[in-house]
């Protein structure tokens, strides 16, 4: 054999603890019931009133108890482990609003404070994260650093105990909604590509901080140009240690794969099923029987990729790189959902949801890593190549 | 169960496999069009057959994440398909079956339902079979015949298909003459045999793809490496996620509590399209290399293609499945 059977075992690859199936029967169960009777119906096509209301929704479900279940209970989490985490995507994507509001916080900065954060950290930040009181946002890409993150050229640097920031941050996705902004600056001028980064945790409200809303293609305000002219942070709203922001962005990035890819596929499963009810009442499921399968077994096996990421997420055994593998099928999956709609309803399904979510697949392949940085971490990561 | 013996026998399996199915004697069964019966008397030396069959029947009764690891193996060094067959049918249907007969002694040959084909009615069917072989188990979604070979109304037909050499062939009998095997078990013992299919495609896409990326690190043009090419680079990678997802297939099926027949049906669909690439991938990786008959790349290509056909055809595949959502939403 060329490797352990440890490492290269199929069935040992997924611990059996993320035990989705049965163990959580009682969780799921409260949870469908809950879902059933709170379903706040379709939600706004209006970009501002759907926020409103997406927000709503988070803040509802909190309220019931049923966000952050795999948080620790001294952060208002339920305990549980991710599995329930698990069974929440799941049983959310029965419903009207298959989608968590501040996902970018439950599932991708919510962790990494709980990881790297200080004790005042996790005590300030993490409650309003639950109930979506205090939204959050990703500094990351710069104009002249894209795919190329390393670049990032934002300064910040120390004064007294403040942190001095001047810069500028693009494709901020819903910055004008936020709080809090996890930036990532350059703290060391002369450091090496990524040794003089850190991150840092900013109030948006900030004297300083303007956000200029950018229009995507949908002509919705999605994302901003966030600008930061001498805008002051404190010291203590470092993530990690200063000089450590290449090392915490990354561990960020990893977290985004296993929920926050498990709750884009819920909403996936919602709209399949819209799919197969509007093909049938035009007639048109028969013609339409194969493309249907593709998109659900492919469904099926990201849910797959990903429950084996959680695993690995939950025992600490995940392999860096690996999880590139769960953005790169999540693109390919989400745009061939839309596209193949598209294709199947023509003019007399399509209403103008169908046509907005087809324009908005195609930044499923560009957000948090293009699908060609994918494929630059698994070639170098997971191929030594 | 003790949770290393399928390493262990994965093992004796891999050593075996890498001794008896050399590239050459691959090639050399491809082209005569028949199986291996060296191999595949050695094969049967280790027990492949009890394998799958319960320890209170007197098999080793290895749980189904341990049996994929033997699949896997198998995958890897393109095990006859046959042997893959008396390890997840013969075995545990046979055993079970009203006589309780061990199938040892006897040759056996094997065919087996697609997913969503239709009930196996008596007519004929494709089975696997070896030389002298002289009983043939038909397996159906609920119950399976037992073929005497022997009979004068027996007709076996060699249809050695696209991946010639593992004793392909139609199958002809007499319904009546044959013995009905069923049991509560039957359709748990055809589920697992369609995931061991699963862990033998993340066998055989996992090998090629080690194979292209050992080919491109030495191969070199315009004075460097294939590897370091970004275009190659790229090729790769998708491989290896191919590989990654169509092993999450595998790991997924083999943790559920129960089975799970339509589950099995989706991620069969999904990864046959993917081990597929995986192995088209690798041939364009090896360039011309890929397209010789003597280099081999073509068997793994050729192993994609055959289990796919064996778990019922890409398109039949979607279309069972996409049936499948479109029932479970109008019963909602």
């Amino acid at each position: 054999m060329q490797a352990p059977f440890s490492s290269i075992v199929p069935g040992s690859v997924l611990p059996p603890t993320l035990g989705v199936e049965s163990e959580l029967q009682d969780l799921r169960l409260d949870l469908r019931q809950w879902l059933e009777k709170n379903d706040p119906g379709p939600q706004p096509f209006e970009y501002e009133a759907r926020m409103a209301a997406l927000t709503r929704w988070q803040r509802q479900i909190h309220g019931a108890g049923f966000i952050g279940l795999s948080w620790p209970t001294e952060f208002g989490g339920a305990g549980m482990g991710l599995a329930a985490e698990a069974v929440l995507c799941q049983e959310l994507a029965a419903t009207s609003m298959p989608q968590l509001i501040n996902r970018l916080a439950l599932y991708t900065w919510g962790p990494t404070i709980l990881s790297r954060g200080t004790p005042a950290q996790k005590a300030r930040f993490l409650p309003g994260m639950l109930d979506a009181s205090e939204m959050w946002c990703q500094g990351f890409s710069e104009p002249d650093a894209g795919s190329d993150l390393a670049a990032v050229r934002t300064r910040a640097q120390v004064s007294g105990d403040v942190l001095v920031v001047d810069g500028q941050k693009v494709w901020t996705s819903r910055a004008e909604l936020s709080k809090w902004n996890a930036l990532l600056v350059r703290t060391d001028p002369e450091g090496a590509r990524h040794s003089g980064l850190s991150v840092l945790i900013v109030d948006m409200g900030s004297p300083g901080v303007t956000v200029r809303p950018l229009l995507q293609m949908l002509g919705e305000p999605h994302f901003s140009e966030v600008f930061f002219d001498g805008v002051e942070v404190p010291l203590e709203n470092v993530l990690g240690g200063l000089g450590n922001g290449w090392d915490v962005s990354m561990e960020a990035m990893a977290y985004e794969r296993g929920l926050f890819v498990l709750e884009r596929t819920t909403g996936l499963r919602r709209r399949l099923a819209d799919l197969v009810d509007r093909l049938d009442a035009l007639g048109k499921i028969d013609g339409a029987l194969a493309s249907l399968g593709v998109l659900v077994s492919k469904l099926d096996l990201l849910d797959a990729q990903v429950f084996r990421t959680l695993g690995h997420q939950e025992n600490g055994t995940l392999v860096p790189g690996s999880s590139s593998v769960d953005k790169l099928f999540l693109a390919d999956v989400y745009q061939e959902i839309f596209a193949t709609a598209f294709d199947h309803l023509s003019d007399e399904g399509l209403d103008e949801g169908w046509i907005h979510d087809l324009l908005e697949s195609r930044s499923v392949s560009i957000y948090s890593g293009t699908s060609e940085i994918q494929r630059n971490v698994i070639a170098r990561q997971l191929l030594g190549l | 169960m003790n949770g290393t013996m399928g390493a262990e026998v994965a093992s004796t399996l891999d050593r075996l496999l890498a001794d008896h199915a050399s590239t050459d004697r691959l090639l050399d069964a491809a082209a005569s069009e028949a199986p291996d019966s060296t191999l595949l008397a050695a094969l049967d030396e280790v027990g492949l057959t009890e394998l799958a069959v319960p320890e209170k029947m007197g098999g080793l009764g290895l749980d189904l994440d341990q049996l994929c690891l033997v699949g896997w193996v198998g995958g890897r060094r393109l095990m006859p398909t046959l042997s893959r067959l008396k390890m997840t049918l013969v075995g545990p249907l046979v055993t079970n079956g009203p006589s309780g007969e061990p199938p040892a002694g006897a040759r056996w040959g094997c065919g087996f339902p697609a997913i969503g084909s239709a009930p196996a009615d008596g007519g004929p069917a494709e089975v696997w079979i070896e030389e002298g072989a002289s009983v043939a188990l038909v397996v159906g979604e609920r119950s399976s015949r037992v073929v005497d070979l022997g009979r004068a109304d027996s007709v076996v037909e060699p249809e050695p298909g696209v991946d010639p050499g593992q004793g392909r062939s139609r199958l002809s009998f007499d319904p009546d003459a044959s013995t009905v095997l069923a049991g509560a078990d039957h359709a748990r013992i055809v589920d697992r045999s369609r995931v061991l299919v699963l862990a033998e495609l993340s066998g055989v896409a996992d090998r090629v793809t080690e194979v292209s990326v050992d080919y491109a690190r030495q191969r070199s043009q315009f004075g460097r490496p294939l590897a370091a090419f970004q275009a190659i680079q790229h090729k790769l990678a998708d491989m290896r996620a191919g590989c990654e997802l169509i092993r999450s297939a595998v790991s997924r099926l083999a943790w559920l509590e129960e089975p799970r027949p339509e589950l099995t049906a989706s991620l069969a669909a999904a990864t046959v399209s993917v081990a597929r690439q995986v192995a088209e991938d690798a041939i364009q990786v090896h360039g011309g290399m890929g397209f010789a008959w003597e280099y081999g790349i073509h068997l793994y290509y050729r192993r994609c293609l055959a289990l796919q056909q064996q778990l019922g055809g890409a398109e039949s595949l979607r279309r069972f499945v996409g049936h499948s959502i479109v029932a479970r939403r109008k019963t909602q």
